[in-house]
């Protein structure tokens, strides 16, 4: 599932951000969209941290919504060397952001088949303790999180 | 309020709409592992239903659409690309543009359409 989703163009390997606001639009900036769509895809993902931080801890956060901007289900991944504050059920810096966006009709449920299968990949890369940040390009950053992908 | 406001502030209460469908899904706890606060739930509900009655008051028969092609869609508004609704997946003929004076629905499944930059 995660492997159709995947997208070397589509990753950022040394994030910026310092704060969740600052991270969510630095993942939406990856995307090719207009600054109008960027930003109501912005407040939609932050609509979505109002009812709570999708932080899940041990570092790993997984912002997502449903989204009329977008024609696809998307997936952008981040990678923060920092970490950044993201109000995480741990408290713990987040080191690594799976964003997930899916458009408003979803009749195949492939957007809650993706949160499962990123919620999986996530406590697999948690298990192993530390959160790698070293990649030296999107391959291997993909590969990483294939790795981690038992389903 | 202009009618593009309208369909700026009719999308937003779309977005709600889907973020509580969302939450409230067993699913989504059971796979994702997220719990979320039922309080939450009800303040987000709270401003949703607040947003529906300025939106009911402001223009009732669009609202009300809005109502009865979201239980028949799941969802009462798209956005067009290419000239194409992207609800039903037809070409919109050539007389269906973007308007600031009226709300513009696809001739073919009845869904309101909205055009983003």
């Amino acid at each position: 599932m995660l492997k159709e989703l995947l997208r070397e163009d589509r990753v950022i390997l040394d994030m910026k951000a310092r704060t969740k606001e600052e991270a969510i639009r630095e993942l939406v900036d990856v995307l090719d969209l207009s600054e109008d769509k960027k930003e109501i895809l912005f407040k939609s993902l932050m609509q979505r941290e109002v009812l709570g931080s999708t932080g899940i801890g041990k570092g790993i956060a997984i912002p997502h919504s449903r989204s009329i901007v977008v024609d696809n289900i998307t997936l952008v991944v981040g990678v923060s060397k920092e970490g950044v504050d993201f109000d995480s059920l741990d408290g713990k810096p987040v080191h690594l952001f799976f964003m997930l966006i899916a458009t408003p009709n979803d009749p195949s449920m492939k957007y809650l088949t993706a949160l499962g299968a990123i919620a999986r990949v996530s406590r697999s890369i948690a298990h192993e303790g530390e959160i790698r940040t070293d990649f030296s390009s999107p391959k291997e950053l993909v590969d990483y999180i294939l790795e981690h992908d038992h389903e | 309020m202009s009618k593009r406001e309208y369909l700026r502030k009719l999308y937003l209460l779309q977005d709600l709409d889907l973020l509580l469908q969302q939450v409230r899904d067993p699913e989504y706890e059971a796979k994702t592992g997220l719990k979320i606060d039922e309080e939450k739930i009800k303040e987000l509900e709270r401003k949703r239903n607040e947003l529906a009655r300025d939106l009911l008051k402001f223009d009732p028969v669009t609202y009300q659409k809005y109502e009865m092609l979201k239980r028949r869609y799941g969802r009462g508004i798209t956005r067009v690309v290419n000239h194409m609704c992207t609800n039903c997946f037809a070409a919109l003929p050539s007389s269906i543009i973007p308007r600031d004076d009226e709300v513009v629905a696809c001739p073919n499944c009845g869904i309101i359409l909205i055009w983003l930059d």
